[in-house]
């Protein structure tokens, strides 16, 4: 796999987890599960950073050159 | 300067600098189709890598947002803050006696009981499976009968049976000898 495309391999995973974030977050808000909302929002939150911090650079480079 | 021939009026037309520019990139990159076949349409256009990774992003962000939108829904409250009912009189109930009152409104009911060791303690009247309504068996215990389920009179948890949460708690007041229900917390 060439790096460029591992990139967007990396970001996809990362979307699929937070889907998986999304969807337990539902079912933790339906069910009552408050609790577990903030870690959840958390990890989506830090999901969202690694995907930023796998793409930005990037785009900065491609911007360089 | 490339050249392609029409094939309705089979006269010869110039391309424009952008296709033979592609035509060019394309030969050069073993895409031997497009310069046998330089024709240039709206479905033809190529999905870059920072398209791509663009629309993933954007995609993340957006789950991001509302995962967090969830966490901050959770948070606000579900119904009206503090809405007083009455409920009984001090010292009417005896040791693990139960009463059945309405609360917040008609349409929804809540059980106080008097717990020998703890006192009053009070909660919404309405299993966390499916909603049928509780009842005190007076040994501690609170009993659904639709299918079974059992919950800790003292602190609301499950014991048994389907339900997966506790029963909300009904936070009471006492004042000049009246108990009143104060709002419902959930556990």
């Amino acid at each position: 796999m060439k790096s460029k495309e591992y990139q967007i391999f990396l970001v996809a995973i990362v979307l699929v987890a937070q889907l998986w974030l999304v969807t337990n977050a539902r079912t933790a808000l339906l069910t009552g599960h408050i609790a577990l909302l903030g870690w959840l929002a958390l990890a989506s939150a830090l999901s969202f950073i690694v995907a930023c911090v796998v793409v930005v650079p990037r785009w900065r480079r491609m911007r360089a050159s | 300067m490339l050249q392609e021939v029409d094939p309705r009026n089979e006269q010869v037309t110039v391309l424009p600098p952008r296709l033979e520019s592609d035509v060019q990139e394309a030969s050069t990159s073993s895409e031997q189709w497009r310069s046998e076949f330089p024709h240039r349409w709206d479905e033809d256009e190529m999905v870059t890598r920072r398209s791509t990774l663009r629309f993933l992003l954007a995609g993340s962000g957006v789950l991001c947002l509302t995962t967090g939108v969830l966490a901050v829904l959770s948070y606000l409250p579900s119904g009206p803050g503090v809405q007083t009912v009455a409920v009984a009189k001090v010292g009417e109930l005896a040791e693990n006696a139960s009463k059945v009152f309405d609360f917040p409104d008609q349409y929804s009911r809540a059980i106080l009981i008097n717990l020998p060791g703890k006192g009053l303690v009070a909660y919404r009247d309405e299993c966390t499976h499916l909603s049928c309504a509780v009842l005190y068996q007076g040994n501690g215990k609170l009993h659904c009968p639709c299918h079974e389920g059992l919950f800790d009179a003292a602190t609301g948890a499950v014991l048994a049976g389907p339900p997966t949460r506790p029963l909300p708690l009904i936070q009471l007041a006492v004042h000049n000898g009246t108990i009143y229900a104060v709002k419902e917390v959930t556990q």
